[in-house]
């Protein structure tokens, strides 16, 4: 049987997925959490049941590449049951799709979703009187707490929702997908002709019915209860103080993330200490000699040490404080705060959501830019992913780069905020776009512990699959490169790379390492004796270049190989620029 | 009078809006159509995003989107 979870954006889909299947999709208090539909296999009693998640819409109809996506799913698959999660405390607009459905007609029912917040608010919902309005089933259901989750398997399982009263011919008028419509002519909002009802009214009227219905369903029971949450509301949407308090809670998560990176390297690195001199040791017993027993005795432990004193640090704490910023629903206030300056330099408010999981990792960033209202914003905000922001691994390599050499963060950090301007401008300029922001703010909450874990579950678990690997075959391979004189043959490279960008010929090449990974290239100038200004200048370089493999991937999969190959080719001119600016500008 | 004229706190009741077909489409499906109660929140700097609550949601809305936004402030009687 296919079970189908629909509903407005933030309304707990995903949450409710979860709650009923044991699954572990991401949930976080923006709208636009889940971009595709994703579908879980669950089983009550005998019967199996495929259950579909889906991104968020307002409409049915609407324009939006969501809406689209999910008519063209309808359309396509045979669908038995439609469940409309609904954010019970946000009744009105909620039932405006409610209405769409059941103009569709399809067998649905509706889930009255975080009615624990409802409670909260001293209000009560009717669903007796709800489920008769709509004539289908309406279920209270908390996500949260677990609350109807028995209920709605019963119906799931027993198939209730296929009573729906239909009495004799009462139903006369269906919209389909495609927007047509059938109608028997005398039903009482459509009164002229058959097909030529026009839409927009159509619409006026369920938005009408809506207001009308949650009117009548709704009240409230006793006063509300007083929440610090609310007052924290209050002072963080206040345009000036909140902006403010924003940008404060930014520098902190920065200041934590350092501070945690520092203090934690000592106690890794002693710990780590023994574990190295023991595989040394032993690499050496068993490879006496050797060419390949130097090189491996060197590397391995090498290639453990950055990784886990570092990079571990930094993937965890990044995890940590992305899982915060985005279950509080603090995430999308910075969209909007940031708004009127991104806009100086043609960067949607909306960029940030995206721009700030790409500190966890580009990739599902790169899918998460969908939410940009269009094509233009979108592009912009892949290319600035791809060149200007560093996933969690590099921040990690990359703090290690600046405390080994000394070299400034603040020229750093400078100099990928004005490129990252800088870059937006052009690129606005070149494909001018007016566009109108619109976007709904979540309410704030206090994070779940166990969702935040799952987050970082989730987003750690490429450290053992992928950066770990990498990281020790990338070290071998250094090392390797370094015993073999390789490195020697680019000598003839010195004086051009000196010239140009200040730098010595190896650190040139850790540049175009990037090509491969970003985190990789920096490992590469650990194994150099480098000034702080030179390292200063070959870090800014690599900060500012090529996305990773998985991020050119995912952008020829949702822009195609074109954008990629632009995004390429401004990737390089843009660290070479970086190169010879800071060469020029930076004292000697 | 237009939505951004409201004060922080003001209520008023969406008369029209008067942006295109785009513009009006884009803000019934978030709830706002003539009728709707709306609550002004705030109105960042420099011509930056208006927020509105519209029922028990917030809404932020770009300065010129708003602008399109008339409304008829209700009587502050309280
Ligand atoms: N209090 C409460 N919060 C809930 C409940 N269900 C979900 N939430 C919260 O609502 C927020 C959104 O949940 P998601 O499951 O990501 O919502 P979604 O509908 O999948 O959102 P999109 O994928 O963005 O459309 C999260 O912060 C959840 O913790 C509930 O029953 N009660
Ligand atoms: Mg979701």
């Amino acid at each position: 049987m296919n079970v189908v979870l629909l509903g407005l954006p933030n309304v707990g889909k995903s949450a409710v997925l979860n709650r009923l299947t044991g699954s572990n999709y991401i949930i976080s208090n923006y709208p636009g959490t889940s971009i595709e539909i994703l579908n879980t296999e669950f089983k009550i009693g005998n019967q199996n049941i495929t259950l579909f998640d889906t991104p968020g819409i307002y409409s049915l109809f609407s324009d939006r590449d969501e809406a689209q996506m999910i008519r063209k799913f309808l359309q396509d698959n045979h669908i038995d049951l439609i469940i409309q999660v609904v954010d019970a405390v946000d009744l009105e607009r909620n039932l405006v799709l409610s209405y769409e459905l059941k103009d569709l007609g399809h067998p649905f029912l509706v889930l009255l979703n975080q009615i624990d917040r409802v409670r909260m608010m001293g209000q009560a919902i009717d669903t007796k009187r709800l489920s008769r309005i709509l004539e289908v089933p309406v279920l209270p259901f908390s996500a949260n707490s677990g609350e109807g989750v028995t209920e709605l398997l019963d119906v799931l399982g027993n198939q209730k929702f296929f009573c729906r009263v239909e009495e004799g011919g009462e139903k006369i008028r269906r919209v389909y997908l495609d927007r047509s419509f059938v109608c028997s002519g005398d039903c009482s909002h459509c009164l002229s002709d058959h097909g030529v009802c026009p839409v927009a009214s159509d619409e006026l009227i369920r938005t009408q019915k809506a207001r009308e219905t949650a009117m009548a369903v709704s009240q409230q029971v006793h006063p509300a209860r007083k929440h610090w949450l609310d007052k924290a509301e209050r002072w963080v949407d206040q345009p000036v103080l909140g902006t403010f308090l924003l940008l404060g809670i930014a520098y902190l998560g920065f200041v934590i993330l350092l501070q945690f990176i520092n203090w934690s390297e000592g106690p890794l690195t002693a710990a780590l200490e023994p574990v190295g001199q023991a595989i040394e040791s032993w690499l050496l017993a068993v490879l006496p000699g050797s060419y390949v027993g130097r090189v491996l005795a060197r590397a391995i432990p090498e290639g453990l040490v950055i990784p886990f004193t570092i990079i571990m640090p930094a993937m965890l704490m990044v995890s940590f404080l992305m899982a915060i910023l985005e279950d509080t629903g603090l995430l999308p206030r910075y969209s909007v705060a940031l708004e009127r300056f991104g806009r100086l330099f043609g960067i949607s408010g909306q960029a940030i959501i995206p721009l700030s999981l790409g500190f966890g990792c580009r990739t599902p960033a790169v899918l998460a830019t969908r939410i940009m209202p269009n094509e233009a914003q979108r592009f912009i905000t892949v290319t600035l992913l791809s060149i200007v922001i560093p996933c969690a691994a590099t921040v990690g390599i990359m703090a290690m780069v600046v405390s080994a050499f000394g070299a400034s963060l603040l020229v750093l950090v400078t100099t990928m905020l004005v490129t990252m301007l800088v870059l937006g401008s052009i690129l606005s300029r070149l494909m001018p776009m007016e566009h109108e922001f619109i976007y709904e703010l979540p309410p704030l909450r206090v994070p779940i512990g166990s969702n935040v874990w799952d987050k970082i579950k989730i987003r750690f678990s490429g450290f053992f699959t992928e950066v770990l690997p990498l990281l020790l075959i990338m070290s071998i391979i250094i090392r390797a490169l370094m015993e073999s004189g390789f490195f020697a043959l680019f000598q003839g490279m010195e004086s051009f790379t000196r010239t140009l960008f200040g730098i010595p010929s190896e650190a040139f090449i850790a540049v175009l390492i990037t090509v491969f990974q970003r985190y990789l290239a920096p490992l590469v100038l650990l194994n150099i004796p480098l000034t702080p200004r030179e390292a200063t200048i070959a870090i800014s370089m690599i900060a500012l270049s090529l996305p990773c493999l998985p991020v050119m991937v995912m952008t020829i999969r949702e822009l195609g190989v074109r954008r990629l190959v632009q995004i390429l080719g401004m990737g390089f001119a843009t660290s070479f620029t970086v190169g010879v600016l800071l060469n020029i500008l930076l004292p000697v | 009078m237009v939505s951004t004229q409201l004060k922080p706190g003001q209520k008023a009741r969406v008369l029209s809006i008067c942006g295109g077909r785009g513009i009006e489409k884009r803000m019934l499906e978030m709830g706002i159509v003539p009728g709707t109660e709306i609550t002004l929140i705030g109105k960042h700097p420099f011509r930056g995003p208006v927020v509105f609550q519209v029922g028990n949601a917030r809404i932020a809305v770009g300065r010129k989107m708003a602008e399109s936004l008339e409304v008829e402030p209700e009587e502050a009687n309280d």
